[in-house]
């Protein structure tokens, strides 16, 4: 069973329906880990451009037009994504938090997002992940010491870049849409930067100290 | 819902629906006028602070409260005892149990019949003061 056949086992109503029978956030954490589809992903070797790619299927779920009078029908799958990357890769997990914590109509998924933000649940402490727009000057510096990089373009106007940087840090752009307040559609973009980096060091002296916080 | 809800009634002989709703859960269904969501977590601190006691199966009668609890012990279900009678044949109880199934609806179902994730019958509860 590859990639494509669990998520989209695990974006299945029948996913969200059994894993919604609990009435706790621990019961639900409980369930999300013992369901098969999840236990695949934790059980393969999960490389840096799987793990990118959750978080791609994250971006893309958060991206569908939903029901606002209901629960995200992706909800337990959004949490299950970032079950698994917190699990894996902390740093990613950390994007992913943001993401779904804009996402509308999530509960178990913002709940868990919430817990990772608060540190309760993250394995590896020696990650840092910034969340903010650097300043532009420093930002061309930084596209233009960029070894190699990616982008692809997902729904609902949202993209996603992973470039590495001679540094050796992996950055992650996101760019999302903003609403103009006189139109109900899309009308500009504006770039969300993530900074990944375990060092602290180098992470300040590419983001300057004030930049990144 | 309603997927969750073929599958469920398929696996479970006993199940049959009472109403689909997510706007409540199983606490939120017993001691919330099904209003809202309550996190099962806290059902120790409400059993206490509402004043019920554990009792055994032979005291138990329609509208007592029955707690279910995963394999840690942990409380991780809670329903309404709506029927409860002696079963000669198997020496035990004959117990009908109506609850809410996290998100998924409003079931009647016989004691053991509930999905692995709602854990087990853990004991019988009652605000009852005799």
């Amino acid at each position: 069973m590859d990639i494509l056949e669990i998520c989209q086992q695990i974006e299945s109503p029948l996913f969200a329906g059994r894993v919604n029978l609990v009435g706790g956030f621990r019961a639900f954490l409980d369930a999300l880990s013992q369901e098969q589809g999840v236990q695949k992903l934790l059980g393969t070797p999960l490389n840096r451009r799987t793990a990118e790619e959750l978080l791609r299927r994250v971006l893309q779920l958060i991206g569908q037009r939903i029901d606002p009078r209901y629960e995200n029908p992706f909800d337990a799958a959004l949490s299950a994504y970032l079950w698994v990357l917190n699990a894996t890769y902390p740093d990613l997990a950390l994007i992913g938090t943001e993401l779904i914590l804009a996402a509308p109509n999530c509960w178990w998924a913002n709940k868990l997002a919430m817990q990772i933000l608060a540190g309760r649940t993250i394995k590896s402490e020696d990650v840092s992940c910034f969340l903010s727009e650097p300043p532009l000057q420093r930002r061309r510096v930084q596209e233009q010491n960029s070894e190699e990089s990616g982008e692809s373009v997902i729904a609902a106007g949202y993209s996603l870049a992973f470039a590495k940087h001679s540094t050796g840090l992996n950055v992650v752009y996101v760019t999302r849409p903003v609403l103009n307040r006189n139109s109900t559609h899309a009308s500009s973009k504006t770039g969300l930067k993530y900074l990944v980096t375990t060092q602290p060091s180098v992470r300040d002296s590419v983001m300057g100290r004030s930049g990144g916080q | 819902m309603k997927a969750a809800v073929q599958v469920f009634t398929a696996a479970y002989k006993t199940l049959r629906v009472r109403s689909l709703s997510s706007i409540y859960n199983c606490v939120g269904m017993v001691f919330a006028s099904r209003r809202t969501v309550v996190d099962v977590d806290y059902l120790p601190t409400i059993l206490e602070d509402d004043g019920y006691r554990q009792i055994p199966a032979k005291e138990v009668v329609e509208g007592d409260v029955v707690v279910y609890a995963d394999s840690w012990g942990k409380f991780s279900h809670v329903g309404v005892v709506i029927h409860h009678s002696p079963d000669v044949q198997s020496a035990s109880w004959k117990t009908r149990v109506l609850s809410q199934w996290g998100a998924d609806g409003e079931f009647f179902h016989d004691l053991d019949d509930v999905h692995p994730y709602l854990g087990k019958p853990k004991g019988f509860w009652t605000e009852r003061s005799s």
